[in-house]
């Protein structure tokens, strides 16, 4: 990038060797935690409460089983990759719908329903949770996934509806038109011209989608109390709980060090697209 | 309007729900329904009382569930009027009495218990059992007890000589020889501070006496700025200050503190009866652990021998399809066979009379307390306003840590319980004081009209 | 509007609207109404108090109060820092030092967990005994006891690091992207006019960037009042007075102690206050429009 060139204010004012001092606190701050979790997790209790910063004398694997086993995060993590998964399709195909018809069309009401998606961006989920609660009960969808989803789906409504008609609105109607000409009916030329076109979008509004609903907890809580059900926020504080009467530390850091995991490398592979994600939104925003 | 077609329309879900479920067996009489919260007991010893109530009440099936969370399962099923035949769950039980959603079971309590020639009101303990009192009715029954008692570290008194105190500046003495060996006298879990409720409570009743010590549970006027109170809450502030509680101890989790006092680092630990089931999987072996009650306070006027219980419930829902079943299991769930294998297994006491046969080496202190003692109390009003019990709990930290003086936490408390007297939504609840209820003297523990059989008496070679 | 046209509007809004208004719309209408209502929640039973909830909230209740303080404590220290932080690090990873992309995806990453996960690991770093921010001060404590963090007469202190650990990245990596669109010519001119770096910072940077702190102060704000996980799950259900805030006070009324019309006010007056934070925010930080 261009910023060799531009020698900022900051690095003049401190002094190069005392800004990487600070820097490299900080990303020690980061990255410490997460090795002293990792080594931490193949300790047993001795060693554990021993002292935190000599290695394990021979890693514990049986800790990682332990976890699976007994604590259940295997299930736990099924669980959340089948809920997340099947919410993100679902929002990402309803609200685009919803946007595209919002942003390309002009009728009696397009601006009340818009603003009335908007406003819901303003409102706390926690006002909404008790009478979802009895809501949701009442369709008998109460500790089912498909309640859990529909849940998810109605309050990603008003943040995805809100990225995407950003996109859509961008996008040039000549192509539509086209489409139009060659003989498409409007909802083909939307599927097969349009919607790739807002791929950006999609893909900045699935990596948020997922990563909410990832690690959603509150409404997670209220809407599942069965065991096998659980998603991983709720199998991971239910592990915490637990800490306070089992004893095995080791397969506790064990557990986390499972959950981590996967949000590590998924995080590896797909930070590039998070942080343009987020640098894009807030540049339309 | 909405409101109302709201609910009517979960009402015509839920009912419709309803129709397909299975409740016909259940109206029936052919099946029983039971929910259980499931913690530290487990669920095996009530899938084994399933079975057996199964095989001695032929044709009947019951369908036992158990889950960590069964209040949020239970909540849905009441609400569509359809909940199970009995349950024991986390739940404010005095709310739902009051509502008219518990089934009075006064009638099945006039009724034989199993295995005994008593009624079922009469195996129960009297004290417990008055606990479960609404407005006259008994809409619950206690189940598993636990008493109020301090633990200590057996072999660490006899490598030390240390005595067990029996008096209040005894107990004092000891704490000071303990510090002086180095090792904290007394674990704590301050994380929770209630656990200190138990410790100032018996310091009030030992210094004032049952009238105001049942006073404060009911919650009457001015009943917490009773001098006594003030006195026994300086009491517990001084402990700290000597130094009788492990340092650091505020921080501390209940297992933390407990699995100082298991791994040596604290002599003694003010807990329920509950402690060694609790620490099961933690204490190292050849730790030896008992109990002793609170010790007397010389001129105080309440009797040295009371104690502190807290105690589970059982409860008949009275829309359940099958009422006379649940209670029925209820029942057989608190015979004395089962209470005694209960006691066994889980290592904790029961609230039926002779339910002590197999209690452990550690609990036999507290099976001694029970008997000798003239009344016990248990501190209802935690259950019956939680706010109380959250305002108790915080105001203890706060005594303990200094930060309010004596004089303050106890005129917060009543100002809590002023607040809670004028508050119109809440139902008040009251408990006979014993001396009221006619117990008399030595009326825990009436002699049992059934005793077994001495060593030497047979009934057989 | 042709048939085509209107058949795809219709069939295209029909999901997200029937799915917003029945789980969205419809319940937050019915919260305004039942929090009209005293109500436990087992029962069909519920009376009509009227604005009785509320004005025994606002009045007569000061628990709420205390978790008000706690949420405005939440809500201003973290930001603060947050803000301070993203800026400073923002700024360095813009003046072309090496390393730039390294710092900033480790910064980011832990925004990614969720926030349960964040709190069970910084509970395991604050755990007295073997924990790991006992174990890097000890050499500084000269035998002293351990410090207990999670004490409750001080633990809203200790909620500050996981939250600024979490956030900082997220902040990091917006004001990375309102800062990378300043023109450096900007910045050659004051510094041929004399302006040193503290002052280019303050007349350069900070004007323009105005309109992505602001943003960054709402989020941080709304946050800070509807913060749950962390007290949640650190407290392990037992949130006291000390650690109390509005959400898991909310949580506690509505579902434990059977008070569902009473949670329920505390819940309109959450969103009446995160309505009113964010007003305030935004006119707070209105300045005039910088054109460039």
């Amino acid at each position: 990038m261009a910023a060799s060139t531009r020698a900022r204010p900051v690095g003049r004012l401190f002094g190069l060797g005392a800004l990487y001092v600070v820097l490299a606190t900080y990303a020690a701050a980061v990255v410490l935690p997460m090795v002293w979790l990792f080594y931490t997790s193949l300790k047993n209790n001795e060693e554990i409460f021993a002292s935190a910063w000599r290695l394990p004398h021979v890693p514990h694997w049986e800790n990682f089983v332990s976890a699976w086993v007994r604590a259940g995060i295997g299930r736990y993590f099924l669980n959340s990759v089948l809920v997340t998964t099947i919410s993100v399709a679902l929002i990402l195909l309803v609200s685009a719908m919803a946007a595209y018809a919002l942003t390309r069309f002009r009728f009696r009401g397009n601006r009340v329903i818009f603003y009335a998606f908007l406003a819901g961006l303003m409102v706390p989920s926690q006002l909404a949770l008790v009478p979802l609660f009895f809501l949701v009960n009442g369709m008998g969808l109460l500790d089912t996934y498909a309640g859990l989803i529909l849940v998810y789906i109605a309050f990603s409504l008003p943040f995805t509806v809100f990225v995407l008609s950003g996109f859509f609105r961008t996008l040039p109607h000549e192509l539509a038109e086209a489409a139009l000409i060659d003989g498409c009916t409007q909802i083909q030329a939307f599927w097969r011209v349009m919607l790739p076109l807002a791929k950006p979008g999609l893909v900045t509004a699935a990596i948020f989608n997922f990563l909410g609903i990832w690690n959603e907890y509150l409404f997670a809580l209220v809407m599942i109390s069965s065991e096998r059900l659980r998603t991983l926020p709720l199998g991971l504080a239910n592990l915490l709980m637990v800490t306070h009467y089992e004893n095995d530390w080791g397969a506790l850091f064990a557990g986390l060090v499972m959950v981590m995991i996967p949000t590590l490398a998924v995080y590896c592979l797909l930070q590039g697209q998070i942080t343009k994600g987020i640098t894009v939104g807030a540049l339309k925003g | 309007m909405k409101f109302r077609a709201a609910i009517a329309l979960m009402l015509l879900a839920a009912a419709a729900g309803c129709a397909l479920r299975q409740n016909a067996q259940r109206r029936a009489g052919k099946e029983i329904e039971v929910s259980v919260f499931l913690g530290g007991y487990g669920l095996d010893f009530f899938k084994d009382v399933a079975r057996t109530y199964e095989e001695t009440h032929p044709g009947v099936k019951v369908n036992l569930w158990g889950d960590p969370r069964n209040v949020e399962k239970l909540r849905p099923r009441f609400l569509a009027g359809d909940p199970p035949d009995a349950f024991w769950a986390w739940m404010p039980i005095w709310r739902l009495a009051d509502g008219g959603v518990l089934h009075p079971l006064d009638k099945e309590l006039d009724t034989p218990a199993y295995g005994q020639p008593l009624t079922w009101r009469q195996s129960f303990l009297p004290g417990p059992l008055s606990t479960t009192l609404v407005q006259g009715r008994t809409y619950f029954v206690p189940t598993d007890l636990s008493v109020f008692l301090i633990w200590y570290n057996v072999r660490m008194f006899e490598e030390h000589g240390w005595m067990v105190p029996r008096t209040w500046p005894e107990f004092e003495s000891l704490c000071e020889k303990i510090k002086r060996a180095g090792i904290a006298p007394i674990a704590f879990q301050g994380r929770y501070p209630g656990y200190a409720t138990a410790i100032l409570l018996n310091l009030f009743q030992r210094r004032a006496g049952e009238g105001p010590l049942f006073a404060l549970i009911n919650s009457e006027k001015g009943a917490w700025l009773h001098p006594d109170l003030e006195q026994s809450a300086r009491t517990l502030r001084e402990m700290v200050v000597k130094g009788y509680f492990q340092q650091g101890c505020m921080g501390m989790t209940h297992t933390e503190a407990q699995m100082e006092f298991v791994n040596g680092g604290a002599a003694m630990v003010t807990c329920g009866t509950w402690l060694k089931a609790e620490m099961r999987n933690a204490t190292p072996k050849g730790f030896e652990m008992s109990c002793f009650n609170y010790p007397a306070i010389p001129g105080g006027k309440g009797d040295a021998s009371v104690a502190g219980i807290s105690l589970g419930y059982w409860c008949v829902p009275s829309k359940a399809a099958n009422v006379k079943g649940g209670a029925d299991f209820v029942k057989w769930l608190t015979s004395l066979d089962n209470a005694n294998e209960f006691c066994r297994q889980k290592d904790t006491l029961f609230a039926i009379r002779g339910a002590d046969r197999y209690a452990a080496k550690e609990l036999a202190p507290a099976v001694q307390v029970l008997k000798r003692a003239r009344y016990t109390w248990s501190p209802m009003m935690n259950n019956w306003y939680p706010e109380l019990s959250e305002r108790l709990g915080d105001g203890l930290a706060s005594l303990m840590t200094g930060n309010i003086t004596p004089r303050e936490f106890c005129r917060r408390i009543e100002q809590t319980c002023e607040r809670i007297r004028r508050d119109a939504r809440t139902s008040k609840y009251r408990i006979e004081a014993p001396a009221e209820h006619g117990l008399g003297t030595h009326a825990t523990m009436p002699p049992h009209p059934n005793p077994p059989p001495r060593r030497g008496e047979g009934r057989g070679p | 509007m042709k048939r085509d046209a209107r058949r795809l509007v219709v069939l295209f809004l029909l999901p997200a609207c029937v799915v917003y208004a029945v789980l969205f719309v419809y319940p937050v209408i019915s919260s305004l109404l039942l929090s009209l209502y005293d109500w436990d929640g087992f029962t069909q039973q519920r009376h009509f108090v009227g604005l009785g909830n509320f004005t025994r909230l606002l009045g007569d209740d000061p628990i709420f109060w205390t978790a008000l303080k706690h949420n405005a404590y939440l809500l201003s220290v973290p930001t603060a820092i947050i803000l301070a932080g993203a800026l400073f690090f923002a700024a360095a990873l813009t003046s072309g030092i090496r390393g730039a992309r390294f710092f900033r995806i480790t910064y980011f990453f832990p925004n990614v967990m969720s926030m349960v996960a964040i709190t069970l690991l910084w509970s395991f770093i604050y755990n007295p005994s073997f924990g790991l921010l006992n174990a890097v001060i000890r050499p500084f404590q000269h035998g002293k006891s351990a410090t207990v963090w999670l004490d409750p007469n001080h633990i809203m202190p200790s909620l500050v690091a996981p939250i600024v650990w979490c956030a900082l990245g997220f902040y990091l990596v917006l004001f990375l992207a309102g800062m990378e669109n300043i023109p450096s010519s900007f910045y050659d001119a004051a510094k041929v006019d004399g302006a040193n770096a503290w002052q280019q910072f303050r007349s350069i940077t900070m004007p323009l960037m105005w309109d992505v702190i602001t943003v960054a102060v709402v989020f941080l704000v709304i946050g800070g009042l509807r913060i749950f996980d962390l007290i949640y799950v650190m407290a392990l259900g037992y949130p006291n007075e000390q650690s109390q805030v509005i959400s898991t006070y909310l949580y506690e009324q509505a579902f434990t102690n059977a008070h569902m019309g009473y949670g329920i006010a505390i819940a309109v007056v959450l969103f009446v206050l995160v309505f009113a934070a964010t007003a305030i925010a935004m006119r707070l930080m209105r300045r005039e429009q910088v054109e460039y």
